[in-house]
């Protein structure tokens, strides 16, 4: 047998054997669960949430029986906590950090074999994992500081991840959006807290959804009718919405609550630690004294979470908002709303007002608003007075179309059939209060457009996009030409009302439209 | 040799690309001859030529299944009695066996099916030959048959002081037929709502309430109404008629023994509110309306906040527990619903808590006590005598279910066949029928297409903006052959026009997976144009010809010639009555964004009220009458009403 036939042999026989072994891997009992244990050792004063919640330390078993030796999966973290896994059981995903000053961020570790792979890379860390009925993944980011999930000056947002593409920001409220969790319905779950008026340290917490392309956020459940705090919401087996409760922010009294999906807003009511077993929670046994077992997820196939099409329009910067009738709320604030005559559209954090619109006999109003910015609304009445307030909560996302069934109106209330008013006419359009870019800003200088000093950008002046230029302005935005635009020629009525703005310029390539609103 | 044989192929080449340029060239010119327009493309020539009804699928025979239609139980509660209509068959079943112990083969698709009160009679619409039939039970055949109106669906036999009597629900021609029992005589024809689907009798015999399956709307933006017609079951008189609100698909309806109540599940649709989601019930929700004689008292929600149960069908009421049962058909469910808890809501609501209620999604938890798994789309339901078991028809496994009402669980099923998995067409049934395929299983294709038909409504979705382009909404039926698909004539295929599309704008989850969608076509493709081999064979009336004479008119009565693009023919060409291709007929409305609208066909026409894209004519002579410009919907200015009215009841025969 000549040499080389002898060493085609042994790597023919090397693989072989690879094979085998990869094909003989064993398989995870039925029962087997992730762990999360904590040691009761640490002493690191802790940063941030997660580190409060699961100290350095803190490590990942794989516990298949009772009676098996636990298996460690986190040997190169310092820390690890909120296992989740997929759907189809073939993977667990956590928050793990792998140093005690690196950022929180999410790992996937494949199962049996136990392969980690990091999937977010955010500079201010990523936590809370969900799964979609696609496999894309859903996270909150930043990981709250230790000062408070509520408090913090830039608020946690989710995000979604397919792969390890670069993740897409799907909430923009003016208040964090945390816990994410996938409904078999498809939507994402997760907590959040209204906007107050009022100055109180206590948040008002609720838990809210949203598609997974961040349409269609609504409140789910949870409004003020317990102890303010909620924490991990988690779908039972039947359909029941469970989840943590607390009277403080650190969660430290927490009890396990539940809401029924049929009537969310009117079932809070506490779960026992046994109905909580028997609707699919896990408990796994606590086999090691020094070890405390702070969360738990079984290793098992489930129903895999519907999907959602999205029908985003990304190119667009606005979406639209139909309300039905702006007179139509909740009985206690009933008399106030049926007063209403005008809206204030109010935007941003800090509730700048972009207009007001006037209501159509019907109470219906239909406005086009700036996309991904935390939108609210001010009914006004006969006066001017503000009668019925809603502070900068909700958004919508680019090309969306969004409606109401009033203003405050109560919780799952289906529409009546009428056909509004204001849907038999095109919406009434606010600019897009976007800052002008600092390209733009460097444009306008080089073709020495006059901005004033005092004009703050963002304030005084807007970028608009434009619709259908005149065929003249054409050869000149080649060219990257600044010209004075003469309103007046009606091409201008995509800007709410022309004879609010001052002269307008085209930038040049960026086929915008700089404009200035008089005082 | 071969030089001659080069030449020989080189001029048969010549000669073919001199043919196919001339050819396409002379192509073009006739289209645009014919249709005086130069911005088509893509036509060919099965636009206008070479369509045969026979060749369409749904003219083609296909399998026939045992999907149970009507049940109904005996007096003595022993035997169970279903009409099978698909396969032409009433069969009875031992309901201590669960077997099937005899069939009767009936032709005319045996539908609706009651009993009298000794048991010994069976009372059987047949929807396609427009009969009631008469079945001894003991010899199971047939002893008598009257015909009735057009598709009758639902029967309720009662004793009223003048005699037995029958009322029928005759869905096709909106009328209901009051009959006398022995022998069978119809005694009064009174009219009803837009599709009477239901009946059901007081106790006493003193009313028959009918419940009417479509709506009807003065315009196409008001809101639609439906009807429950109330009769005097003795002589046929009518007592009411009592209007819902934007509520149709009522499919069954139930009295309330000791009370004066009738309960009607329904679908409360809100077409007139732009769907921009489905959330909360947003297009449709399903109701349960509480009617007496003065009215409709409540409407109750049957759906939940996050949960749906799709295509409310059957009712039965057991009166002792107090309690009403309700099949979903889209859901495979049937819901428990609690009446004494009904009852006392009502004593402490007023009105228009009690009308408004149908809006709050959270109320429904407050009286329906369970939900009970059912086989694929349960529509019809019978109670046994003591009420201890309760009957479900499965249409589409070919079953009917039985459950234990103390345990509220499966306890049985009557198996009818095999369900038809291998036949394409009944798999497409099961995806048309399911609102698995929507957002919390809100709502399923027949929703809007009952039957395959029409709802009559028009919608608004909210793809190319609020308030844009509202459509109404066509009818599958007889729709093979006549691709492309939509108003706007922009989707070539039914996989197209009902996949990825159709999940995004409107059932706003994952789109139908591809097999299952190839199954649906299937289905929709086989659904003919409601009684088109009927109409084929008949004769025309002499209004009909002379109606005909104008739809294949080539000019006017004083010879002026009629522009080939204004005849009626070129864009409604037979056989199937369309070209289709887009056509501009001076109906482009102020929010639309074209004016060129896929031209449909006209075969059922008389059925699939309102017309035109945006269903803004009521009846075909409004089409004429008010919505027509400039004569660009055919030439029919120089027409008197006589005219007119020929040429619509020619349209009517198609």
């Amino acid at each position: 047998m000549s040499h080389r036939v002898q060493r085609s042999a042994w790597v023919a026989g090397l693989l072989v054997l690879t094979l085998m072994l990869i094909g003989c891997e064993r398989p995870l009992a039925p029962q087997a669960l992730v762990v999360v244990q904590t040691s009761f050792t640490n002493t690191l004063p802790p940063r941030d949430l997660l580190d409060l919640r699961y100290p350095p330390g803190t490590r990942l078993v794989l516990m298949e029986t009772t009676n098996a030796p636990p298996r460690f999966l986190s040997r190169e973290f310092v820390a690890v906590g909120e296992p989740i896994v997929r759907p189809d059981g073939s993977a667990v995903l956590f928050s793990g950090k792998r140093s005690a000053d690196s950022p929180w961020q999410i790992f996937e570790l494949k199962l049996p074999r136990g392969k980690v792979q990091q999937l977010t890379s955010l500079p201010d860390g990523a936590s809370h994992a969900a799964i979609l009925g696609n496999g894309d993944l859903v996270f909150s980011s930043p990981v709250p500081k230790l000062a408070g999930t509520w408090s913090d000056a830039r608020p946690s947002a989710l995000f979604v991840q397919h792969g390890i593409e670069a993740p897409e920001q799907i909430t923009f409220g003016s208040t964090p959006a945390v816990q994410p969790t996938v409904l078999r319905d498809g939507r994402i779950l997760f907590v959040s807290a209204r906007v107050t008026t009022t100055n109180t340290a206590t948040p008002r917490l609720g838990l809210f959804t949203v598609n997974n392309d961040g349409t269609e956020v609504t409140p789910f459940a949870v409004n003020d009718d317990g102890v303010p705090f909620i924490d991990s919401p988690r779908e039972l087996d039947d359909g029941r919405i469970a989840f943590l409760a607390a009277s403080n922010v650190r969660m430290s009294d927490a009890w396990l609550e539940v809401v029924r999906p049929a009537r969310p807003f009117l079932s809070r009511t506490n779960l026992s630690f046994e109905e909580w077993l028997a609707a699919g929670g896990v408990a796994p046994p606590d086999l090691d004294l020094d070890w405390h077992n702070a969360a738990a997820a079984r290793i098992a196939p489930r129903t895999k979470p519907a999907g959602h099409l999205s029908a985003m329009v990304p190119a667009k910067r606005t979406g639209t908002l139909l309300c039905l009738d702006s007179t139509f709320s909740r009985s206690t604030v009933t008399e106030k709303a049926a007063r209403t005559r005008r809206v204030r559209v109010l935007a941003g954090a800090n509730a700048r007002s972009l207009g007001e619109v006037a209501i159509e006999p019907d109470g219906s109003f239909q406005v086009e608003v700036p996309a991904d910015t935390p939108i609210g609304f001010e009914a006004l009445d006969a006066a001017g007075r503000v009668t019925v307030r809603l502070a900068p909560t909700f958004w919508v996302r680019p090309g969306e179309n969004r409606s109401c069934v009033g203003c405050h109106e109560a919780y799952n209330t289906a529409p009546s059939n009428y056909r509004p008013i204001a849907a038999t006419k095109p919406p009434v359009k606010f600019p897009v209060m976007r800052p002008v870019s600092e390209n733009d800003h460097r444009l306008a200088e080089a073709h020495r457009f006059p901005l004033a000093p005092a004009l703050s950008l963002g304030e005084r002046e807007q970028l608009i996009p434009s619709l259908d230029l005149p065929e003249r302005f054409g050869a000149a935005m080649r060219l990257g030409a600044i010209l004075p635009l003469p309103w007046g020629e009606g091409w201008g009525e995509g800007v709410q009302r022309a004879d609010q703005i001052g002269p307008g310029y085209i930038l040049g390539r960026s086929k915008k439209i700089l404009v200035q609103r008089k005082p | 040799m071969k030089k001659r044989h080069a030449i020989g192929v080189a001029a048969v080449l010549f000669m073919a690309g001199v043919t196919i340029l001339f050819g396409k060239r002379w192509a073009g010119a006739h289209v645009q001859r014919w249709t005086g327009r130069q911005d088509l493309g893509g036509v060919t020539c099965t636009h206008c030529h070479l369509q045969s009804i026979e060749r369409m699928t749904w003219a083609k025979a296909r399998a026939k299944h045992h999907s149970p239609a009507g049940i109904v139980v005996s007096p003595d509660g022993s035997k169970l009695f279903i009409a099978c209509d698909d396969a032409n068959e009433v069969v009875e079943a031992d309901v201590r066996s669960l077997k099937v112990t005899r069939k009767l083969p009936l032709p005319g698709a045996p539908f609706g099916i009651t009993i009298d009160a000794a048991g010994a009679r069976l009372f059987v619409t047949c929807r396609a030959s427009d009969r009631v039939v008469t079945v001894s039970t003991r010899e199971f055949q047939q002893i008598d048959a009257v015909h009735v109106g057009d598709a009758p669906v639902a029967i309720a036999h009662t004793q009223t002081p003048a005699g037995e009597r029958l009322v029928v629900a005759n869905s096709l021609s909106d009328n209901i037929s009051v009959l006398e029992c022995s022998p069978l005589r119809e005694i009064a024809r009174p009219q009803g709502g837009r599709e009477p689907f239901a009946v059901a009798t007081s106790a006493d015999g003193a009313i028959a309430f009918v419940a009417n399956r479509l709506s009807t709307s003065e315009d196409v933006l008001a809101m639609p109404v439906s009807e429950m017609t109330m009769i005097e079951p003795a002589h046929g008189k009518l007592l009411w008629r009592h209007t819902l609100e934007s509520a149709h698909l009522s499919e069954g309806i139930a009295t309330l023994p000791g009370s004066t109540w009738s309960l009607m599940p329904f679908v409360k649709v809100r077409n007139l509110v732009p769907i921009t989601q489905v959330a909360n019930g947003w297009v449709m929700s399903s109701g349960l309306a509480i009617a007496d004689r003065d009215g409709v008292r409540a409407e109750l929600p049957l759906d939940e906040a996050n949960d749906f149960f799709a295509d409310p069908s059957g009712i039965v009421v057991d009166a002792a527990q107090q309690r009403a049962y309700i099949a979903s058909g889209g859901g495979d469910v049937v819901s428990v619903i609690d009446l004494a808890r009904i009852t006392n809501w009502l004593a402490h609501a007023d009105e228009a808590t009690r009308l408004g209620a149908i809006r709050d999604l959270s109320l429904s938890a407050d009286y329906v006590l369970a939900r009970i798994a059912t086989g694929r789309n349960p529509r019809q339901l019978a109670l046994s005598p003591d009420g201890k078991m309760l009957f479900v028809t499965e249409r589409l496994d070919d079953a009917v279910l039985v459950v234990d009402t103390a345990t509220l669980k499966p306890a049985g099923r009557i198996v009818l066949g095999d369900g038809g998995l291998d036949d394409p067409i009944r798999r497409g049934e099961r995806v048309f029928t399911s609102a698995a395929y929507t957002f919390q299983r809100q709502f399923s294709c027949r929703s809007c297409h009952p039957d395959g038909h029409v709802d009559g409504l028009a919608y608004d979705f909210d793809g190319d903006g609020i308030g844009d382009n509202m459509l109404d909404n066509r009818t599958l039926q007889g729709l093979a052959g006549t691709a492309p698909f939509k108003w706007n004539g922009k989707n070539a295929t039914l996989e197209i026009q009902c996949g990825v599309r159709f999940a995004r704008v409107l059932m706003r989850t994952d789109p139908i997976p591809p097999r299952e969608l190839k199954d649906l076509a299937a289905f929709i493709e086989a659904q003919p144009p409601p009684r088109w081999e009927r109409k084929r064979d008949q004769a025309l009336t002499p209004p009909q010809e002379r109606g005909k004479d104008i739809f294949f008119a080539t000019s006017r009565p004083d010879g002026t010639p009629v522009p080939r693009e204004r005849r009626c023919q070129t864009c409604h060409r037979p056989p199937l009555f369309t070209n289709r291709l887009p056509s501009e007929i001076g109906t482009r409305g102020a929010r639309d964004s074209t004016n060129y609208f896929d031209t449909p066909h006209l075969l059922g026409i008389a059925h699939t009220a309102p017309y035109l894209h945006d269903g803004r004519a009521k009846t075909l002579e409004e089409l004429w009458t008010i919505y027509q410009t400039n004569d660009l919907h055919g030439v029919t200015s120089y027409m008197n009403k006589h005219q007119l009215n020929d040429l619509v009841e020619y349209l009517k025969t198609l």
